[in-house]
């Protein structure tokens, strides 16, 4: 739940946090950020990769821990074990208008023994990283196995996956943590000094440098490195109607990108930041929206978060199955709908990636060990495939898993985590110019904002950033207080086109959560502008 | 790992003995926490994590910077130490910065520690469960839930010579039980300090009752309808207030508790005289921490008495601004109810709904306090004193100013979670309420 409270008690922040944001995912702003600032963590040595660089340890080391901890989990009865060492680094800068409201860097080291004694699972981790502490964890995750298995109605199994000794990092081309945080400070004052200086009231803005290196080896014989590294900037200048008393804001409309610092320098910040104040002051005058069906235009900056919801959750296997019945919910699409649901229109092609450039889901190798790949959830409009992990592909006759299996950090149980999933742009050439010119009456909608969607993902509304009215082909001006709310098969069965991949853009979000214990992941989606028929929208000020 | 009081005061030392700050305020977090998981009558996972978390707060003058490990190596905490006093130094003066407070705070008693709850294993986990899956079994329900048992313990040092610890357990049972068809739906989510007090096996037959009655609901238009909210659904509105009830955003006119133009709304009459809601660490059903994260005291304050408004929290800064007292956020809610039934609740009522939890619930509009989210997991209609059937899901837009405004009658207290604070310590009764508005139904089972 949002805070409207600007008084800094930590107290406060430790009796609301947990919330049930969830299974939404892109939570922006609120507790699932404050969540993954406490799960998160770090501290600022600039070195990298270099296996145990930052530990002092050196490949012979590591293989001596997973061997114990393999060894161990063996000599306990266990069939399967693997072992994974995090450590998750966090750091973020913010500041609003010409101070600095925060600068923290934390860092999070630990190791997960997970083992599978007779087709059940048990799960033991700690903070303490050497090798009586390893062997410790390995007995009492076999303990918890055997213990559990009075509850197990069918054992667990694994998919076959081949086994690997490798190392995988993010193509980074400017390690943030190589770039003093007085830089980083300086950018943002500048930002929001751009911002000021357009007519803006008040402009907030951040900057988050995510590094997650993880190791995992297993008793099939993997042993992978991975060093994986995300970014997310963002300004959000409010402007205030002196007369009315009526505020407006527009966030700049980057998503956060598997980049390093490099994506400071890429996105056209202060040119997006102007763009914010102007089309603010515009909203802020803009006529209040007229209730009915409209045709609408969704720019990808909105349409990814429509896509996250209403195709990338219910597509979710573990979701389908009931797995998270007691939490995020369920969904409508069931597996009897496989191979036969009419999901979308002919044009609509949901490819899930985890290999995708930039994708904030993209790595080499699943918490499983499983290598990477892309495949088709929906294919010309029909519903072909869900995600999966190695125990849950079998559960569908599957012989092999996509690779889905993910634990935000060292002593948390991988669950089946999005792939990267993306609306493929459509095969003739068009430009959001060009659909806007063939498209009679519509709103087109830039930006992503509140968003509700039910336990099963039938039902969603959205709203978004800024609203145009499309009028004989032209932009005609802006509207505002717009939402947009619909049935999944409805919508997507109403598009009726698609830009080419000219226009292709991919959002994303750092904190879709799911799971229980709570476990957030990074997620991108990438889309182009599409039209979408007779959709139904609502005035967010008339609901009230 | 659980750190004693003398360990976690001897770590909290060597910290500070790195120190080259001005001051600098140490918070450690740590314990060992155990859960299980199911889902279809059959454990899916489980897992135990030992855990500790150690954040240094640095301070030259009025800069501050902070960073946190999860080490207990000299040379690693060192490292910790000496990040935070770069980033402080690199950061401007805070215009609120407030110092860390003196040593001798005097706190509470609070007994939050079981050892019912911190002496069962992570092994001993499946059996206390083992009666849930087989009711669902029996039932021809779907059970799909989680099982947490915690031992925990935070220590806060500061420059000054500041020190407080207080150590906790907690154990959370929380559970749906579903139709086979899908239809029908409901939950339990409890959680509690001691162990002995979570009485699984009785909640997981009344779940699987209510998960049955629940199958199959007909069309309920939408409106506004007398409802019955079960505590559940309490709790949500209840902490959802909260955060909305702080000093400085009512004296600067951004809150609803702001007094036209002229400060607070403190000493009004702004509910029904029956809400009664105070916070007390010491309190037996759900203890709580009795300090800050800054080590003040947390201590039994009333914030709704009779129905009119006592107190609203204040932080440090703004009570030194504005000359009044520093009321910090509360770490339990304590909503006192009536020696009545949730039955009895429904006897008395001719037609009505009954809501047992709500669900993804969002801000509309700050300064009316203007809630929107979902019902889930089981309404039903009121009619003649008895449960009619079970009706679809609604999305619902309401104050929690205005529910507790227009409450008819209410049950007894329970400590119950919500779905919207599961960590949040919080007792409440059942309502029933005036002309709650549910604004569309919600198709979604």
């Amino acid at each position: 739940m949002q805070n409207n409270s600007n008084e800094s008690d930590m107290n406060r922040r430790e009796f609301i946090s947990n919330s049930a944001a969830g299974c939404c995912g892109a939570v922006i702003g609120g507790n699932i950020i404050e969540n993954a600032f406490s799960a998160g963590i770090i501290t600022g040595d600039s070195s990298s990769s270099d296996l145990g660089n930052f530990l002092n340890m050196t490949q012979d080391d590591f293989r001596k821990l997973a061997d114990t901890a393999i060894f161990t989990a063996g000599k306990n009865g266990a069939g399967y074990s693997d072992l994974r060492i995090c450590r998750n680094r966090n750091q973020s800068v913010s500041a609003r208008e010409d101070r600095v409201q925060n600068i923290s860097d934390n860092s999070s080291l630990g190791f997960g023994v997970r083992v599978l004694v007779n087709g059940t699972w048990g799960f033991a981790s700690s903070h303490l990283l050497n090798e009586d502490s390893i062997a410790k964890m390995s007995i009492l995750a076999c303990e918890m196995a055997k213990a559990n298995s009075i509850l197990q109605k069918t054992p667990v199994e694994l998919v076959h996956t081949p086994s690997y000794t490798d190392s995988w990092s993010t193509p980074v081309r400017i390690n943030p943590y190589s770039i003093p945080i007085s830089e980083k400070i300086e950018r943002l004052l500048e930002f929001n000094n751009i911002a000021t200086k357009q007519g803006a009231n008040f402009c907030d803005s951040f900057m988050w440098f995510i590094n997650e290196w993880k190791l995992f080896a297993s008793s099939e014989g993997s042993f992978i490195e991975q060093d994986l590294y995300r970014a997310w900037v963002q300004a959000n200048p409010t402007v205030i109607d002196k007369a009315t008393g009526d505020f407006g804001s527009r966030k700049t409309l980057n998503a956060p990108m598997s980049k390093g610092f490099e994506y400071v320098n890429e996105y056209p910040f202060e040119e997006d930041i102007r763009t914010a104040v102007d089309n603010a002051k515009m909203k802020l005058s803009a006529p209040s929206v007229t209730e009915g069906k409209r045709d609408l235009i969704l720019h990808p900056s909105n349409l990814w978060l429509t896509i996250h919801e209403s195709c990338g959750h219910p597509t979710e296997l573990d979701r389908a199955l009931g797995y998270e019945a007691n939490y995020a919910g369920t969904s409508f699409m069931t597996t009897d709908k496989l191979g036969k649901l009419q999901y979308g229109s002919e044009l609509i092609n949901m490819v899930a990636d985890r290999t995708q450039e930039f994708g904030l889901a993209t790595r080499g190798y699943d918490d499983d060990g499983v290598k990477t790949t892309e495949w088709s959830i929906i294919k010309d409009g029909v519903f072909v495939d869900y995600q999966t992990t190695r125990d849950l592909a079998p559960l569908i006759g599957n012989d092999k898993s996509y690779a889905c299996a993910y634990a935000d950090n060292w002593n948390k149980f991988p669950i089946q985590r999005m792939p990267n999933i993306s609306l493929q742009p459509g095969r003739t050439k068009k430009s959001i110019d060009d659909l806007i010119s063939e498209t009679e009456d519509a709103i087109l909608i830039l930006g992503d904002g509140s968003w509700s969607i039910d336990m099963q993902r039938y039902n969603f509304q959205f709203t978004g950033q800024e609203f145009w009215e499309i009028k004989n082909g032209k932009k005609t001006g802006m509207l505002k207080d717009v939402a947009y709310q619909g049935n999944t098969i409805d919508f997507w069965n109403s598009c009726d086109a698609l830009c080419s991949e000219e226009e292709y853009f991919l959002g994303g979000s750092l904190f879709c959560g799911k799971g229980e214990p709570g476990q957030i992941s990074p997620v991108s989606h990438g889309s182009v502008p599409a039209r979408f028929r007779q959709v139904n929208i609502l005035n967010t000020k008339s609901q009230i | 790992m659980l750190l004693t009081d003398k360990e976690a005061k001897e770590l909290i030392k060597k910290v500070l003995s790195f120190s080259k700050a001005d001051s600098a305020v140490v918070t450690i977090k740590g314990g060992n926490s155990s859960n299980i998981r199911f889902a279809g009558n059959s454990i899916t996972t489980s897992g135990s994590g030992d855990n500790l978390t150690l954040e240094i707060v640095s301070n030259f003058s009025k800069k501050s910077g902070s960073a946190s490990n999860t080490t207990l190596e000299d040379s690693q905490i060192e490292e910790v130490v000496r990040n935070s006093e770069e980033n402080a130094k690199l950061s401007p003066e805070s215009k609120e910065f407030m110092l860390p407070l003196n040593s001798g705070q005097s706190y509470p008693k609070s007994k939050e520690f079981f050892e019912s709850t911190a002496s069962l294993s992570p092994s001993d986990m499946a059996s206390s469960v083992s009666y849930t899956l087989k009711t669902a079994e029996k039932n021809d329900l779907r059970s799909t839930g989680y099982f947490e048992t915690d031992e925990a313990f935070t220590a806060i040092g500061n420059t000054n010579g500041l020190y407080a610890y207080h150590d906790n357990t907690f154990a959370r049972f929380a559970t749906t039980m579903r139709t086979q068809d899908g239809t029908g739906s409901s939950k339990i989510d409890r959680s509690f300090a001691d162990i002995d007090n979570l009485k699984i096996n009785e909640l997981s037959d009344r779940l699987s009752e209510r998960s049955l009655l629940s199958q199959n609901p007909r069309r309920l238009e939408p409106g506004k309808y007398t409802a019955i909210l079960d505590h559940t659904a309490v709790c949500d509105i209840v902490t959802g207030m909260f955060g909305y009830m702080g000093m400085r955003s009512a004296d600067e006119g951004r809150s609803f508790f702001s007094f036209n133009g002229k400060g607070n709304k403190i000493g009004e009459k702004l509910f029904s005289e029956m809400v009664n809601i105070h916070s007390d660490p010491s309190d037996a059903l759900a203890p709580a921490r009795p300090f800050t994260d800054y080590g003040f005291p947390v201590s039994n304050t009333s914030w709704i008495k009779d129905g009119v408004l006592q107190n609203l929290h204040t932080s440090r800064y703004w009570a030194e601004k504005s000359g009044r007292q520093h009321v910090p956020y509360p770490t339990n809610l304590i909503m006192q109810g009536l020696n009545k039934s949730v039955e009895d609740l429904i006897a008395s009522t001719e037609r009505g709904v009954f809501v047992t939890r709500f669900w993804y619930i969002r801000s509309v509009d700050q300064k009316q306090m203007l809630l929107t989210g979902l019902t889930r997991d089981g309404v039903f209609l009121i009619e003649n004193g008895r449960l009619a059937y079970p009706v679809n899901n609604f999305r619902f837009n309401e104050s929690p100013v205005n529910v507790l405004d227009k409450i008819i009658d209410m049950s007894s207290a329970e400590k119950v979670v919500g779905s919207e604070n599961i960590n949040a310590r919080t007792v409440v009764p059942a309502l029933k309420v005036r002309d709650f508005n549910f604004s569309t139904i919600s198709d979604a089972v």
